[in-house]
């Protein structure tokens, strides 16, 4: 290249024959630019995907503790249908600790209006919530309550004819 | 020209790969067709729909005890227990046909009956035998009592007259269960059905 | 400088490369760590088992309580009153000698899965066993109060107490102009409703028989019954009217003690059979005097014999997960 510089008798230390009007520091920022745009996309892109399937799996586990929670609620109500009051009655389900590393909680809702009750399964800072309707047939309510997740126990409680959730 | 670099970066991809192929937790469910057909909880409610029928203690009665040689339940073929195609026609105890009728299109079955023997260890008499079972299969079972002047059941499914003691103390005939107490009851039977 | 700028830019692309090796290292990952959480998804939620949920302790209580009122029907069908002071002492001696050799089988099978599964008579053996009386008419014959002339038609057959296994057979209706026949179940605590059934055959020529069911007064329900040349049978337990399903039967359901009672009796002519709890609604039983006198009883009915009504025991499972004790009342077929 110098070569043919010094043939046309033009020295330009900073252009070549035969190339673009761009200087090689120009093209050479273009390049970290470029690449450093693509490679934080890259980052960005496969974090966020990573926090999506997450988030998508946290619920999803919330969801099957729920119903597992809710399916637990209703034997023992049934359990509960005795002619005399059962002398002891308590189901305990082990639930893990923490879903996909949230810590989550279970909360338990009465329907003022109608017999029914909601159990609220949700992380500890309230990004998602599942909620799932029981109606009971035989105990006349379940205690508002809030429990951690973990090992679970569902009672029945004869002297007042209620369902008590509680960590075990 | 970029041989080092370019190594380097083909060495990292295939070492995360490795990690990543390595840690991936292989459960039952992941491994290979073995998803059951059916739930534990429905064979669970037919049988406590059969329980309440009565069916369940029927069935178990359903015992030929006239043959010359082999007492058997009735109208088994060779063996003292039904095979799994043998059931489709013919009189059979109620409890197989509720069966038959949830699961019998689609999935294999085994019924066994489960009874303390005089010697007192427990064992078992089939009364419908469908194979070894596959994978995924799910199991429910029930309990039944059965008393001393509860009586053994033709192939119609009508009561014969015969009771348990009857058959108990007549040397020509047999029942698969014996009697195991100087009371009432005759002998407490576990019926579980295998499907798969 | 050119050749320097080309020499840094091969440098750099180099390292472009390596950094996206890592990138793309680390997206692997973690799409793995997210595979793993979603499997451990499916693992947890094949975790649930009928044992873990509790429907074993359900279903066991089902069977237990079938037997147990098999058990119950087979005593008082095998054996006859004692002669002595007790009556009812020949069913309780065979319903104590066989319930430990049932309660030890039911156990022998569970332990098998780790549960324990008992079934035991209650520490008071008062509240164990409930006595009764069986009243049957078992030759066809009308359902007048027994022993009166003339026949009174409306008389009651049960004081205050409760019944079970109440079987009819009714085999003609004398004059269907006159009114019906009335098996009326009146509540005898406060605010008590009265339940009435009504059976009467159709007016015409190839009617069926047909029954009402009354509620406080009103007609609610009804089905009907074979034709009328045929006996129709009628099973308040099962809800059956002539061996098919009646749904107005399954909605009788007086809340006890009440009082039974027969309405223009005179006018059909049949058989019943039913079992009747001894005693009284403050649960003290009458004096053992034979059950002519028993108010439990209408006087002078036409058969009566003590069997036992009702069982109380006790029901305990305990598995890993769950802890269930509770009484069970076992009186099958009460209306």
């Amino acid at each position: 290249m110098s070569g043919s510089d010094r043939r046309n008798g033009h020295v330009d230390p900073s252009a070549r024959v035969g190339e673009r009007a761009v200087s090689s520091a120009v093209s050479y920022s273009f390049i970290i630019i470029i690449t450093l745009t693509l490679t934080a996309g890259l980052v960005v892109g496969t974090d966020a995907l990573v926090e999506d399937q997450r988030q998508q799996v946290v619920t999803d586990q919330l969801d099957v503790v729920g119903q597992q929670m809710v399916a637990t609620i209703e034997t023992t109500d049934r359990l509960s249908a005795t002619a005399n009051s059962p002398d002891s009655l308590a189901i305990t389900r082990d639930f893990p600790q923490q879903l996909a590393g949230s810590a989550y909680q279970i909360r338990v809702v009465n329907d003022p209006s109608a017999t029914d009750s909601t159990v609220y399964v949700e992380t500890v800072d309230g990004d998602i919530s599942i909620a799932v309707r029981v109606r009971l047939r035989s105990a006349s309510g379940i205690r508002e309550t809030e429990v951690a997740g973990g090992e679970t126990r569902v009672r029945y409680d004869p002297v007042s004819d209620e369902l008590v959730i509680e960590d075990a | 020209m970029f041989t080092l670099e370019g190594l380097l970066a083909a060495v990292v991809v295939i070492a995360a790969l490795v990690f990543a192929l390595q840690t991936v937790v292989v459960t039952p469910a992941t491994s290979g067709e073995s998803v059951s057909p059916t739930d534990a909880r429905e064979v669970e409610s037919v049988l406590n729909a059969a329980t309440t029928n009565r069916t369940v203690k029927r069935a178990t009665l359903f015992w030929d005890r006239d043959t010359a040689d082999l007492a058997k339940f009735h109208n088994a073929a060779r063996f003292r227990y039904y095979t799994r195609s043998s059931f489709q026609i013919g009189n059979y105890p109620a409890l197989l046909i509720a069966l038959n009728d949830r699961f019998g299109s689609t999935t294999s079955m085994s019924v066994i009956v489960h009874y303390r023997d005089g010697s007192g260890s427990m064992t078992s008499q089939s009364l419908v035998d469908g194979g070894a079972p596959g994978e995924g299969s799910v199991s429910a079972s029930t309990t039944v009592t059965l008393f001393d002047s509860d009586q053994i059941v033709d192939d119609e499914g009508d009561p014969t007259g015969t009771t348990l003691a009857d058959v108990e103390s007549n040397p020509n005939e047999r029942f698969y269960a014996p009697d195991v107490s100087s009371s009432d009851v005759y002998n407490v039977l576990r019926v579980e059905v295998i499907v798969w | 400088m050119v050749t320097g700028g080309r020499r840094v830019c091969v440098g750099r692309r180099g390292q472009l490369l390596l950094a996206g090796a890592f990138v793309l290292a680390v997206g692997i990952i973690g799409l793995t760590f997210v595979l793993n959480t979603s499997v451990q998804t499916d693992s947890l939620a094949e975790s649930e088992t009928g044992v873990a949920r509790g429907s074993g302790a359900l279903s066991m209580r089902g069977a237990v309580r079938a037997d147990l009122g098999d058990f119950l029907d087979t005593v008082n069908q095998q054996y006859g009153e004692d002669t002595g002071s007790d009556p009812w002492e020949n069913y309780r001696d065979a319903y104590r000698d066989g319930l430990p050799p049932l309660a030890r089988g039911v156990r022998d099978h569970h332990a098998g899965g780790g549960r324990l599964v008992n079934v035991s008579a209650p520490a008071t053996l008062g509240t164990a066993f409930d006595d009764g009386y069986r009243v049957t008419q078992d030759s066809t014959d009308s359902f007048a109060e027994p022993g009166t002339s003339p026949p009174v038609d409306d008389w009651r057959v049960v004081s205050a107490s409760t019944v079970r296994n109440v079987t009819f057979t009714f085999d003609r209706e004398l004059s269907p102009s006159n009114p019906a026949f009335r098996v009326v179940f009146d509540e005898t605590g406060p605010g008590g409703t009265t339940w009435a059934l009504e059976v009467y055959e159709q007016p015409t020529a190839s009617g069926n028989w047909e029954l009402q069911l009354y509620v406080g007064g009103s007609p609610v329900d009804s089905c009907t019954g074979p034709p009328r040349s045929e006996r129709a049978r009628l099973d308040v337990a099962a809800a059956q009217f002539g061996n098919e399903y009646c749904s107005a039967l399954d909605r009788l359901e007086p809340a006890g003690p009440y009082n039974v009672g027969f309405r223009n009796g005179d006018n059909v002519r049949g058989q019943f059979w039913l079992i009747v709890d001894r005693q009284g609604p403050d649960g003290t039983p009458p004096s053992p005097t034979p059950p002519v006198l028993s108010p439990q009883i209408g006087g002078g009915s036409t058969a009566s014999e003590p069997v036992l009504y009702g069982l109380q025991v006790t029901y305990s499972y305990h598995s890993s997960t769950v802890d269930y004790e509770a009484p069970l009342v076992i009186a099958p077929g009460e209306v």
